[in-house]
């Protein structure tokens, strides 16, 4: 299919689009047009169909091309502004609202306590306050903190939120054995440190950690979207809200601000602190700060002329 | 009402509802692989018979509104012959709200059925 001739596809495309000013988003279009036609082409071709006409049943295929240009100049403008008002925000927020599963409320709780005994007993248990034979430690390590930490990772993934829907089993239950590697290896490792003749258990704890990161890293580059359209609207519309986000040299200048302010602020009260003394060179910090806030409520919120 | 007439109308009636259900159908065939346009709209048309029921120009629109709900992720393939290829990939979301559709149709569907058959159990 690489031999295919797919110039008609490309005279076809270019005739569509003339005369159109062309967006970004048009041009991927177009780009992603061409690949689609050419595919069909190519296919056609196959089937003994000559490029000239193979390319032009591919167009007539598609349909209206026309119509879906026109569909990609005008809605999304539209759209992007719906969400403006705060009211609506409000209304967005009642209306997704996901109130969480008691049933999952009261698991996390106990397990998150479960969880917490096991670790107030490690401490004890190492420095020999409570005499406990260590592959008895290790199996409490691995029942009282491995296994609650594990569960409730996987069990909050699988919960869908307001903003979230709920991740799919397969990596929920891979985030918790993940987590859960990461706690027993932090915690096998500690208690190699209670008894450091057991060099085995100091192995096993390194290998553990580095297989939960590595397990952790995997698992953070094959992540896709889970949050909900609406929430995914709303940080867009917040994003272009944001003044230092396309205005660099305002964030930068920002930073300075924020250096010069603290440096004056903490040398007033240093040389306030050696004067007057500690009643009152505590008010150069409140300065700063109050001088801060200004700055940052200045640069957010810009007067409007 | 004359046979054609009423296959016609059968067709207009299965392609409306099919229109409703263009995004789910398409986030179903993307649950196994990652494919490209051309290649969702072949996959839909084999599944089909042949019969073009959802038009390909209309997945375009519907493939912007899935990238634009973060349902479907976009990335361009790295073909170096001819055009280059716009392969989809359906992220968490798209699984979680493609499984909710789904129910959603079932549960609709067994209401349905219930309902057509309301004279028949009378009778």
């Amino acid at each position: 299919m690489s031999n295919a001739d797919t110039s008609g596809i490309h005279r076809l495309l270019d005739d569509a689009f003339a005369g159109i000013t062309s967006t970004s988003e048009l041009q991927d279009l177009k780009e992603e047009l061409r690949g689609n036609l050419t595919a069909r082409a190519a296919e056609l071709q196959e089937k003994g169909m000559d490029a000239g006409a193979a390319a032009q049943r591919a167009i007539t295929e598609l349909g209206d091309i026309d119509a879906l240009i026109a569909s990609f100049g005008g809605p999304e403008a539209v759209e992007g502004s719906r969400l403006a008002s705060p009211d609506s925000v409000v209304e967005l927020m009642q209306r997704n609202r996901v109130r969480p599963k008691p049933g999952f409320v009261v698991r996390a709780v106990v397990l998150a306590l479960v969880a917490a005994a096991g670790i107030a007993l490690l401490p004890p248990a190492l420095l020999g306050f409570i005499s406990v034979a260590t592959p008895i430690l290790l199996a409490i390590v691995a029942a009282a903190i491995a296994l609650p930490v594990g569960v409730v990772v996987a069990d909050s993934l699988r919960q869908e939120t307001s903003q979230h829907f709920a991740a799919p089993t397969s990596r929920a239950v891979g985030f918790g054995l993940t987590a859960a590697a990461m706690a027993l290896g932090l915690a096998t490792g500690a208690v190699f440190l209670g008894d450091t003749s057991q060099l085995p258990l100091l192995v096993a704890g390194i290998v553990l950690v580095v297989a939960a990161i590595v397990g952790f890293t995997w698992l953070g580059v094959t992540q896709t979207n889970r949050m909900k359209p609406w929430a995914l609207a709303m940080q867009r519309q917040y994003q272009e809200q944001d003044p230092f986000a396309d205005d660099p040299a305002a964030a930068a200048r920002f930073g300075m601000y924020t250096v010069v302010i603290w440096v004056l602020a903490l040398a007033g009260f240093a040389v306030l602190s050696v004067t007057i003394g500690f009643a009152w060179s505590w008010l150069a910090i409140v300065a700063g700060l109050v001088i801060f806030m200004l700055t940052l409520a200045r640069m957010v919120f810009p007067v409007k002329r | 009402m004359t046979p054609k007439e009423a296959a016609q109308s059968a067709a207009t009636f299965a392609s409306d509802l099919l229109r409703g259900h263009t995004d789910t159908i398409v986030l179903g065939v993307l649950r196994d692989t990652d494919r490209y346009g051309f290649e969702i709209y072949k996959t839909i048309r084999e599944a089909t018979g042949g019969d073009h029921e959802i038009k390909e120009a209309t997945l375009y629109a519907t493939f912007r509104r899935l990238v634009k709900d973060g349902l479907v992720e976009a990335y361009w393939g790295d073909e170096t012959q001819g055009g280059r290829r716009k392969y989809y990939r359906i992220t968490d979301a798209g699984r979680a709200v493609y499984r909710q559709n789904v129910l959603d149709w079932t549960a609709t569907q067994t209401i349905i059925n219930t309902l057509l058959n309301l004279k028949g159990t009378t009778s």
